[in-house]
């Protein structure tokens, strides 16, 4: 054989094992890759006391809607669709959701809607926009979340059925069991001890002080003005909120271990081991590959898989447990590959669960500490959760990130996000 | 075609042991590709190369399917180089066009006496991939070749008469549209697909300047994030184009909007070789891959949505040749490097 032979069948091997490597890249989620251009929040402060406990919804989420379009440069022009998530507010604040899309500078061309999946609703605004993308329905839009908890009151929304009916059937009337009672049910039944419910309540508080200090969540959080004094009698002003208020340095179990049960007689959940009454928004710019590498925008996160899912009423908060493997299988990934979760603390029992039962190490969960330290603004925390998971994974260099949350009347969300820069 | 000719059959492997094959042929190097004539229903063409083709010559076989079912050779032509890809000619029934290792395209006549070509073009500077003879204008055909050039030939002319450059790498496939004689597509390594007008000058791309096409291309898709291996047209709707590739998916292309792609076939466990569409049923196509599986895809019963109908796994080695019967719907042939031409009926049609 001539080395001309020889040269000429390497060149051919070589060519062939071309076709036979396993590809690197993921398979592409449904219709192509959705991938999120920009994701802010506001400050998370507490209802009813805090800055924002007479700051209305359209004017905690304007803010947010026009930083992301203002981070990314997009032409709000080529907006899609704008998706808010909000639990509260009557018809979930859908008048004055597009308001805020007006004070944000986005032309009224540019559709909106909202949408209430209770806790999840910011996650699922997202994933709605994200399908319209994958559809091609449109190119970019925008996902969000608001919640004014100071402004409503979620002890008093009882909703308007049949209750004769309901009591009827026996998964209806768990629809009405409030949800601090479904989470001493959790951690009943599936042995969640009080101790460890506080244990897992304090290092949110610690972790979420460390982040703070480190000066974290200063990428993610847009400031908010709002008008101060006016009813405390003060002077009318404007004061710029720009951190979160939940946080309680020094918090410890011992401390914890002193409050009383909130919700049952001998329960084991308290006001210190469940996330916060808290006001705030958050939002998220989303795209579609193409556009996104076309207008040469950053690709924070890459959506890879999501699922919800339902789960029985009165476990509710099981739900990121059955969720999460759900969104992992369409991302063909397993728990240990991921390396960061944030999982919506709603109460510490049901999200110690879910992180047990799923075998995730305690240190890749919400590593900025979670609702209970900086608050449960029930219609925005999927946007707000997808914010602080793809800063933490550009931060730390990290590729796999997960979004869950457990969702009243039974059901548990969530979302797969890669950030490629972690892949090369 | 009736929809529920699908349903009724037996989907996704035909139960235990899989399908069995109507004929078999065994032949001496491993094959790369087959294709029913177009004039004789019980003919098909085998293009075959030694050693995978990585080295050593090349055999293009011409089979018949005989009044006892069974697959015979009526003739052969040996080659100095493996032979990768043959088509038939669209005007002449005897004659059909090999694809050469060495860059060379050869015009056989099966009723020759001699084993010469009665053509032989030598232009590309390395491998020639895919041969592709146009059905519509039927005076032409394409060859693309690993040195990134589709060219375009008449087989009375001596010399190719355009040549198309533009992917950066090799180019796997030229196929002509099966409704405008003037349309083509290609795709390669680049992992693009592009559509292009031989109506249009070649030079086309130099004259667009910066243009936002590419190398005179009239589109280009970025259909994969690896290598396309096949690309074929929908022969019912005219903007509908299927690619596959190394990343093992099938996908699905509205070239009016080609930013995402319709849909993906998933299921190939390695690279899609080949893939071609179904001239009988709309929506059916075919492929064959490196997992070495031939598969069947079109509407399931889930919401018509597209899926794998059927699946054969009787090769046992990468399967790289397939084509669907001109003249019998449900008749597929498939060959591959475990050096068989098999010939199948699929449970539906």
């Amino acid at each position: 054989m001539s080395s001309t032979q020889t040269s000429q069948a390497n060149k051919r091997l070589e060519h062939l094992s071309g076709h036979l490597v396993k590809k690197t890249s993921r398979p592409g989620f449904l219709g192509g890759d959705v991938v999120v251009v920009s994701a802010l929040r506001t400050p998370l402060c507490k209802a009813k006391r805090g800055a924002f406990k007479s700051t209305t919804t359209d004017d905690l989420l304007a803010p947010v809607l026009e930083a992301v379009v203002k981070q990314s440069g997009v032409d709000a022009a080529t907006l899609g669709d704008i998706v808010v998530g909000n639990v509260l507010q009557p018809g979930s604040g859908a008048v004055g959701a597009r308001m805020a899309q007006f004070y944000a500078g986005i032309p009224y061309q540019v559709p909106l809607c909202t949408l209430n999946r209770q806790c999840s609703s910011g996650l699922q605004a997202f994933l709605q926009v994200a399908a319209s993308i994958q559809s091609g329905l449109y190119e970019a839009g925008i996902a969000g979340g608001v919640e004014s908890m100071s402004l409503t009151d979620m002890s008093t929304s009882v909703p308007d059925v049949n209750f004769e009916r309901v009591s009827e059937n026996a998964l209806s009337k768990d629809c009405t069991i409030p949800m601090g009672q479904t989470s001493d049910e959790v951690a009943t039944r599936f042995q969640v001890s009080r101790e460890d419910q506080d244990r897992f309540a304090a290092a949110s508080h610690a972790k979420a002080e460390a982040a703070v200090k480190a000066g974290k969540f200063a990428e993610e959080i847009v400031p908010v003005r709002v008008s101060s004094g006016g009813e405390d009698g003060g002077e009318d002003g404007v004061t710029v909120v720009r951190e979160d208020e939940g946080i309680r340095p020094g918090t410890t179990p011992e401390k914890l271990g002193g409050l009383r049960s909130s919700f049952s007689e001998g329960g084991s959940t308290t006001a210190g081991n469940s996330s916060q009454m808290t006001d705030g928004a958050a939002a998220v710019l989303v795209m579609s590959r193409g556009a996104a590498t076309a207008q040469g925008m950053p690709v924070l996160g890459v959506l890879r898989g999501a699922a919800v899912v339902g789960v029985p009423p009165d476990i509710m908060g099981i739900g990121p447990a059955v969720a999460i493997p759900a969104a992992l299988a369409q991302a063909r990934l397993r728990v240990e590959d991921v390396d960061v979760f944030e999982i919506n603390e709603a109460f510490a029992s049901q999200c110690l669960y879910c992180v047990r039962e799923l075998k995730i190490p305690m240190e890749k969960v919400n590593p900025n500490g979670g609702a209970i330290a900086l608050g449960h603004p029930l219609g925005a925390t999927g946007a707000r959760q997808i914010a602080t998971l793809l800063h933490e994974m550009r931060r730390t260099g990290k590729r796999w990130g997960v979004v869950s949350m457990c969702i009243g009347t039974g059901m548990g969300a969530a979302a797969v996000f890669e950030n490629e820069a972690a892949a090369k | 075609m009736k929809r529920d000719s699908f349903h009724a059959a037996n989907t996704a492997g035909g139960g235990l042991g899989g399908p069995v094959p109507d004929a078999v042929f065994q032949t001496q190097f491993q094959c790369c590709s087959v294709e029913f004539s177009p004039f004789q229903e019980a003919r098909l063409a085998v293009a075959t190369a030694q050693y995978f083709g990585i080295i050593g010559n090349g055999r293009q076989h011409i089979l018949e399917i005989g009044p006892d079912g069974n697959l015979r050779e009526i003739r052969s032509f040996l080659t100095q180089e493996g032979l990768y890809d043959c088509c038939w000619s669209e005007t002449n029934q005897n004659q059909l066009v090999s694809a050469s290792a060495d860059g060379s395209l050869k015009l056989w006549d099966v009723m020759t006496s001699d084993g010469y070509p009665v053509a032989h073009w030598q232009e590309h500077s390395a491998e020639v991939s895919s041969v592709h003879w146009n059905q519509v204008a039927k005076t032409s055909f394409l060859s693309a070749s690993w040195d990134g050039s589709i060219k375009l030939w008449d087989p009375h002319h001596p010399t190719s008469l355009s040549t198309y450059c533009g992917h950066t790498g090799c180019v796997y496939a030229g196929i002509h549209s099966p409704r405008h004689s003037h349309r083509f597509l290609s795709c390669g390594t680049d992992g693009s697909l592009r559509i292009w007008d031989t109506k249009l000058p070649p030079s086309h791309a130099t004259s667009l300047a910066l243009g936002r096409v590419e190398g005179g291309a009239v589109q280009v898709v970025r259909a994969h994030e690896g290598e396309v291996l096949s690309a074929d047209w929908d022969k019912y709707q005219d903007f509908l184009v299927y690619t596959g590739g190394v990343d093992r998916s099938i996908k699905m292309w509205d070239l009016r909007r080609p930013s995402l792609p319709l849909g993906f076939l998933h299921g190939h466990g390695y690279a899609v070789r080949r893939l071609k569409t179904s001239p009988h049923q709309e929506g059916v196509l075919g492929s064959v891959s490196y997992d070495m599986s031939c598969r069947v895809w079109g509407p399931t019963r889930v919401r018509g949505r597209a899926g794998e109908l059927w699946r054969c796994e009787e090769h046992t080695e990468f399967v790289q040749g397939l084509d669907f019967h001109l003249f019998w719907p449900g008749r597929i042939a498939t060959c591959g490097w475990d050096r068989r031409v098999c010939v199948w009926t699929l449970p539906f049609a």
